[in-house]
This record gives C-alpha cells, structure tokens and sequence, in this order.
C-alpha cells in the first residue's frame, strides 16, 4: 500500500499518540518544517478513510470551550502500514542517493 | 465589532459550507469538524479563505460521492440491481411487444417521418425477430432460465443495435437515390419512396432496449463485486439524466448549429429527439431511482414493482401520443389513436402478467 504524502504525515504524527483534528493539522504543519498545512476537509477525508481501512480508530472525546474534540488513535495495523512505508522510503531514497554518487563517480 | 461577532459571522461561514456534506455526515461528525476549522483559523478572520471554501465543498462533494457508492455496493444493492434489471427488461418486453403489433403486423411509419411509406416486409419480419426475443428473455425469467434470458436480453440488444444501423444505412440509401433521380429528372423522383428515418424513435429504441441486457450481465458480476454494481446503477441514472437533459433542452439542435452552421441544418428537419427520447430518458432515470431506493429502503419494494409495471403503458403512451406513429395513411386520427391505446393496453397487460409471475415467483438476487 502506498500512502500519499497528507497520509503518511497524519499517520506519523499519531504515531507517538492519540490527536484531535486541530493537534494532527499543527503536528503535520511541525513535522514538515511548515511545508505541509493539512485543510480540514482534507484531513477528515483522510481520517476517514483510514478509520475505513482500519489503520485508525477514534479515541475519547472532549469538550473544550464548549466545542467537541474527538481523539483518533492509530492502530496495530496502522503502525506496520505505517513501518512499511517508512521502510520503503528509506530503501528508495538509499538507491537514489547510490546511484547519484555513481553517476558522480562515473562521469 | 468585537472578537465574538467574528467568531459568530465566521462560524456561520463554515457551517454554510459544510452544508456541502451529505446530512447524515454533518449531523454526525460537523461540530467537530467546525471545532477544527475555528481552532485552525486564525485570531480576527472574518470569512473562510477560498482555499478553505474550495477544499470543504470538494471533500463534501467526495464524502457524497463515497456514501453513494457505499449504499449501491451495499448488501441490499445487488437485490436491487437485479430488480432494476426486471423492471428494465419488462419496461424493454412492453416497448417490444408494441413495436412488433405496431411494425410487424400493422405497418406502422414508427421509424419513419413522412408516415405515407410502409416497410419493405424484411424489415417488419426483423423487428417481428428481434423485438420478440425481449418478452421471451421475461417468459424465461418467469420459469426460471435466467442464463437463458440474461442471454436473449444480450441478442436482442445486439439485434436492435444491427436492425437500427441496417434501417439507417437503408434510409441513406434511399436519399441518395432520391437525389440522384432530382438531379437526372425532376419528374420521376417522387415517385421514390421517401424513406427518411425518425431518429428519436430508433435512437430510443436502442437504448431503451440496451438496459436491460447490461442490467442482466451486471447483476451476474455482483454475487463477487458489488462495487460494479454500484457504477452500473449509476451510469444508468447518468445516462437517464443526460437524456432528459438532452430531450428537454435545445442542445442538440444548438450542437447541430454550432457544427454544421445554418447550412447543414437547412437541408430537413433536425432530427428531434423530443418526444421518445424524453419517455426513454425518464424510464432510465426512474429505473436507476428505484434501484437508488430499494438499496436504501428494501421494504418499499413491492410498491416499486407496482410503479414499475406501470411506466411501460405511460412510457408508451406518451411516446405514441405526441409522435407522428399515431396518423395513419386512411385512418382518421382519433381512429389512429383508438388504436394506439389498444396497442397499448395490450401489450401491458402481456407483459404485466409476465413480469407479475417472474417477481412474485421468486427472490430477484435467487432468480439472476
């Protein structure tokens, strides 16, 4: 399964705990060094189809100043979908950067 | 203005967009999606920004788009699917019969615009062929052979897409004859039949009689996919809709002008889709709505039966009321009429009784 980029950065950053909309948006906005800003109707699509697909499940609600936070937490399966991806990355970045050094070393 | 009245304007922005997610979403999960949406924005915004307005109507078009296809992949959309396919295959058996009566037996101008000129009998033997198998693919639904029907169904489609292309190719012949005759001698060609064709009844007519056979092979993929099943659904509604919108609006004479100029059209009346195309546009749409309704409400199936049974006499008969079927060579028109609504009558009643017995006998998903 490969996961698009808004994904991939939701589900990192639940990876270290449960997060209600607005921490995921600050999170992914912290986690990309400002790069990425998830829009709301964007972030619920993507919950909502990883609470679909099982990776991630809505934790405890809360109500703060009188509006209604709800918590997603992610899952076992959503940590290994999650682990797999990272791993993949890192394996096509690794053979990128070895063959840029090649091809530096060829020329 | 103080901060509150800006929350306030700027709440009521966002919960106006969030009107584009279905109800049942917003009633679920909208207050949190709104305490997001204010925790996000930040301290003195008045409105939403285009880029946030744009973003929550496009999620809420897609979340709409995601709950319609999840209910017609739902477990009750394949009961559904098959019958829509009945009540497709009884609304194409109605049509059906009343072409044979119509054309075969009567020699009705149904596809013809100057209705003086009968048919060669080639003709009226084809459709008298090709028509029949539609109520027999019923009859076959009715005693149990749905492979048997599932494929007549399919040869009937294919025959009436070669029976229309045959009489198109045939009408085009004619003209060019009937030109060349002008050309050579201006006396003698009228006394060539003019053969000119009446787009809107065949055009009808193939689509019309294409829904049922694709309703009957998509019900067969369904017991493994539903999902198909959904997509089929919903391209016939799409196609009903485009129909409609097609029949009811001047964009296919606007279409014929913009490519063709004024010239291209001068040559003879534009082929109006207006009349049977309407009834066909209206049947599909009201097919799809009910496969639509029953995966959604399952208990209102018998009345949509009902309904369904139904739509072939008044598909029929606005079909022949408004179209030039209906005058007769010799016939007065209220005699033309008198026997169109015979026709009618008879051929529901045929087809009702068969589509009565193929329903009530069994369970539409056990039957297909």
């Amino acid at each position: 399964m490969t996961l698009r980029e808004p994904t991939f950065l939701i589900l990192t950053s639940l990876a270290s705990g449960p997060r209600h909309g607005y921490g995921i948006i600050q999170d992914v906005s912290e986690l990309s060094d400002g790069r990425v800003r998830i829009r709301a109707g964007t972030l619920y699509g993507s919950l909502d189809r990883l609470v679909d697909e099982g990776l991630v499940v809505p934790d405890r609600e809360e109500i703060e100043n009188g509006r209604l936070r709800r918590y997603y937490r992610i899952t076992g399966e959503g940590r290994s979908v999650l682990a797999a991806e990272a791993e993949r990355m890192v394996a096509n970045a690794r053979a990128a950067t070895a063959r840029l050094n090649m091809r530096g070393r060829m020329v | 203005m103080t901060a509150e009245d800006h929350d306030a304007r700027l709440e009521l922005a966002y919960r106006r967009l969030l009107l584009a997610y279905p109800t049942a979403y917003g009633q679920a999960r909208g207050e949190e999606l709104l305490s997001t949406l204010l925790a996000a924005a930040p301290p003195g915004r008045r409105r939403p920004t285009i880029a946030e307005a744009f973003d929550l109507v496009y999620h809420g078009i897609r979340t709409r788009a995601r709950t319609t296809r999840r209910t017609l992949a739902g477990p009750d959309a394949t009961d559904a699917l098959a019958l829509a396919a009945v009540v497709s295959l009884t609304v194409a058996a109605a049509v059906a019969v009343a072409v044979i009566v119509g054309v075969g037996l009567l020699g009705q101008p149904v596809f013809y615009r100057y209705p003086e000129r009968g048919y060669p009998p080639l003709i009226r033997v084809g459709v008298g062929l090709v028509l029949a198998t539609f109520p027999v693919a019923l009859a076959c639904i009715w005693a149990g052979r749905p492979r048997v029907a599932r494929w007549l169904a399919v040869i009937g489609a294919l025959g009436t897409i070669g029976l229309a292309t045959w009489l198109a190719v045939h009408a085009l012949h004619i003209q060019n004859t009937r030109r060349a005759a002008f050309d050579a001698e201006p006396q003698t060609w009228l006394s060539i039949p003019d053969e000119t064709l009446e787009p809107s009844n065949l055009f009808g007519l193939v689509t019309l009689l294409c829904v049922p056979g694709l309703l009957l092979v998509a019900t067969r993929s369904t017991s493994g996919d539903r999902r198909r099943a959904g997509w089929s659904t919903a391209l016939a509604g799409l196609l009903g809709t485009a129909l409609v919108l097609l029949t009811t609006t001047d964009l296919l004479q606007r279409a014929r002008l913009a490519v063709l100029g004024p010239e291209g059209t001068s040559t003879g009346p534009a082929p109006s889709l207006h009349d049977t195309g309407l009834t066909q546009g209206v049947v599909l749409a009201l097919v799809a709505a009910a496969a639509w309704g029953l995966s959604r409400r399952p208990r209102s199936q018998r009345l949509t039966v009902m309904c369904a049974l139904l739509l072939p006499a008044l598909g029929y008969t606005i079909g022949t009321l408004v179209t030039p079927m209906a005058f007769r060579p010799g016939w007065s028109r209220t005699e033309g009429l008198a026997l169109n609504l015979l026709e009618v009558v008879l051929a529901s009643a045929i087809v009702a009784t068969l589509a009565s017995r193929a329903i009530s006998s069994c369970r539409p998903r056990d039957a297909l």
